[in-house]
């Protein structure tokens, strides 16, 4: 028997669980709005989830030949390691200690994210753990990167001479507006010209400081300095607040728990939750081009003012064509053993442009135990190196949708980015805030239960 | 009643409450951390966590009590809820036989979300609704027998056993994680760990 809503007039109906949505439902109950939240999903995250193996190979049924975020979804089991007959009985008999994100992204230890966090309280919801340690492919070998100062000058992979250079560079980056003189020949020109030219950045020192500091996604030449500078300059300002590292991952995956808790703020403030409930159709007032409700799975008629939804629920001539589209080919491999010595909980590995035949850098977060997405002695990679058990491939559009067509009282949440970050999400949700509720606070802080406590014999 | 500022404690503990709406959850909450009843409390809202210091064999054990702030009720509640959790209050109504029967659901939620180990009790919330009682006393107690967990029948409104029940789950807990630990081998610390907030807190203690 469906469970039937007893009300069904909202402020705001949020469609998707996903991090741009579950935001937006924090913050709106947080200042006083009704909120209905919805997913389609039987788990939180929507195309920001993170799942366990049985989940994950659930999910890759689920959307085969849907037409949606996702294209060329394909996955292999390695019957060929030597100590395990059945690999994948192993690993379902294993699901429940997997936590796979499906966008892996990491927390920049300052940026708006964090400071939300901080500010809004549901940082103590989470834990985290630090990405410390970084890697660069180039010529058949992984060298470590040195990312703060004291990496400078432990670092054996580097020569001396070099190491002056990079510091060089680091030192004026951090601050690089007070010294305009320095930079300013150099505005038009690519960030990889004013390495070359003005610190004399060459070689695989030049490659480290394009993709492993300033983590530049795309082809170097069309980063121009100032872009360049900006995002060595965040990543260096990262360094250093939590340890020597420039970024967190968060435990238990890193998407999935940070909507949650931004989903409990919602609950916690009155919000209505179900999951596992689609939407038959939107309601749409076709003389004002406004959205008035929509009809749910039970054939529930439920309006509201708002509507905030992930593009997963609209009707397909609200998107632009899929040329417009930004495509992102990301891989989930389980393997049986760190890709590099002392890896650590979590680290980063970065594959320059044309150094395995890709056009664009490669980006390997591996995660181990200590990270809670996995058990002990597995470890999830997005390349293959050591003895892989599992690998799923796939491709994840970022879909783009055409505002003419869309009711204005439609906020549409996007779909999760190429950036390693949430920082483009973070900024989104906010700015849509702004635009539903203008003059309101966005996430203030709830009162802490810690400060009423008492101590009672 | 010795009372002083929270920041103090050897060891702190996460509880969770679990059970169908309209249990009596966050009033059993409410009257175990500010000794207040409110019966016209009609759901959760504004309650995300609740602290009482208690002290269990000369140590300061901070409890955390988690509300599930209603996603309870359409069983939407997160994964991320069960995160850390040290113990788990299993609550049903005794007036109302469906919350009992929903109880292997919830306790089927927690096999599948919370870690392994976590210390379990059961509870009878109104047991002081003598003329409505639809759950015997040795109905629940069979139920926590076949779980093989603590059982106790409370009444929030009347004051009965919540103390108790806090405290049993409490001391089987320091039990389970703490005893075990001898000071000679202290229990290891998982210190590479990262929380965000920057308040300074004492937190010698466990996990």
């Amino acid at each position: 028997m469906p469970q039937l809503l007893e009300v069904t007039e909202y402020d705001v109906i949020i469609l998707g669980t996903g991090f741009i949505e579950s935001i937006l439902a924090g913050a709106l109950a947080r200042i006083g709005k009704s909120v209905l939240h919805l997913d389609a999903n039987n788990f939180y995250g929507g195309n920001w989830s993170s799942l366990n193996f049985k989940e994950l190979l659930e999910w890759t049924r689920s959307i085969q030949g849907v037409d949606g975020a996702y294209s060329t979804i394909e996955y292999e089991f390695y019957p060929i390691h030597e100590q395990v007959e059945d690999i994948p009985a192993m690993l379902l008999k294993e699901s429940k200690r997997y936590n796979l994100d499906l966008a892996p992204k990491m927390v920049p230890c300052r940026g708006e994210l964090i400071e939300l966090l901080i500010s809004s309280g549901v940082g103590r919801y989470l834990e985290f753990k630090a990405m410390d340690k970084t890697y660069i492919y180039s010529a058949d070998t992984f060298d470590k990167v040195p990312c703060s100062k004291e990496d400078v000058f432990t670092n054996q992979s580097i020569s001396l001479i070099e190491k002056r250079k990079l510091m060089r560079f680091l030192t004026f980056a951090l601050d690089y507006t007070n010294s305009p003189d320095t930079y300013k020949d150099y505005e038009e020109k690519s960030f990889t010209t004013l390495l070359i030219e003005k610190f004399k950045i060459d070689g695989k020192l030049l490659l480290a400081v394009l993709y492993t500091i300033a983590l530049i996604r795309t082809d170097a030449n069309d980063v121009n300095t100032i872009q360049g500078l900006e995002k060595t300059q965040s990543y260096l300002k990262s360094l250093g607040r939590y340890g020597n590292a420039a970024f967190l991952v968060g435990l238990y995956g890193c998407g999935n728990e940070i909507a949650q808790g931004f989903c409990r703020v919602c609950a916690v403030y009155g919000g209505i939750y179900m999951l596992d409930h689609s939407v038959k159709h939107l309601l749409i007032d076709e003389n004002s081009n406004k959205f008035t409700g929509l009809v749910d799975v039970n054939d529930q008629q439920i309006s509201s003012t708002f509507l905030v939804s992930s593009i997963d629920y609209l009707p397909p001539r609200f998107l632009k064509e899929d040329e417009h589209w930004e495509t992102t080919s990301r891989a989930i491999v389980i393997i049986d053993k760190f890709i590099h010595e002392e890896s650590g909980d979590a680290s980063l590995t970065v594959y320059p442009p044309e150094t395995v035949k890709n056009k664009y850098p490669v980006t390997v977060l591996q995660f181990s135990a200590g990270t809670q997405t996995c058990p002990e002695d597995r470890y999830t990679v997005s390349d293959t190196k050591p003895n892989p058990l599992f690998a799923l491939f796939y491709r994840h559009k970022k879909r783009v949708v055409s505002s003419s067509e869309i009711p204005e009282n439609i906020i549409i949440a996007s779909d999760p980015d190429s950036s390693l970050d949430f920082e483009e999400a973070t900024i989104q949700a906010r700015q849509y805030f702004e635009k539903m509720c203008p003059g309101e606070e966005f996430l203030p802080a709830g009162p802490d239960p810690d400060d009423e406590d008492e101590f009672i014999v | 009643m010795a009372q002083s500022k929270s920041a103090a404690y050897d060891y702190l503990i996460k509880l969770l409450l679990i059970g169908d709406s309209g249990v009596g959850k966050s009033c059993l909450l409410l009257r175990f951390s500010d000794d207040s009843f409110t019966p016209s409390f009609i759901t959760t809202i504004g309650i995300d966590f609740k602290i009482r210091t208690i002290e269990l064999d000369g140590k300061r054990i901070k409890l955390q009590i988690w509300d599930t702030a209603g996603q309870e009720r359409f069983r939407t509640i997160t994964t991320a809820y069960y995160r850390g959790a040290m113990g788990i209050l299993l609550v049903y109504d005794v007036t109302d036989e469906r919350s009992f029967n929903n109880i292997r659901n919830w306790f089927s939620n927690i096999e599948q979300h919370a870690s392994e180990g976590v210390n379990k009790i059961l509870i009878g919330n109104k047991c002081d609704w003598v003329e409505k009682k639809a759950i015997t006393k040795e109905q629940g107690q069979a139920l926590a027998d076949e779980f093989k967990i603590k059982f106790l029948e409370t009444s929030a409104k009347a004051n009965i056993n919540v103390e108790e029940a806090f405290f049993t789950l409490a001391r089987d807990i320091k039990k389970r994680l703490i005893d075990t630990h001898t000071p000679e081998q202290p229990k290891v610390q998982n210190d590479s760990k990262i929380n965000l907030e920057t308040r300074s807190r004492f937190t010698s203690g466990c996990c």
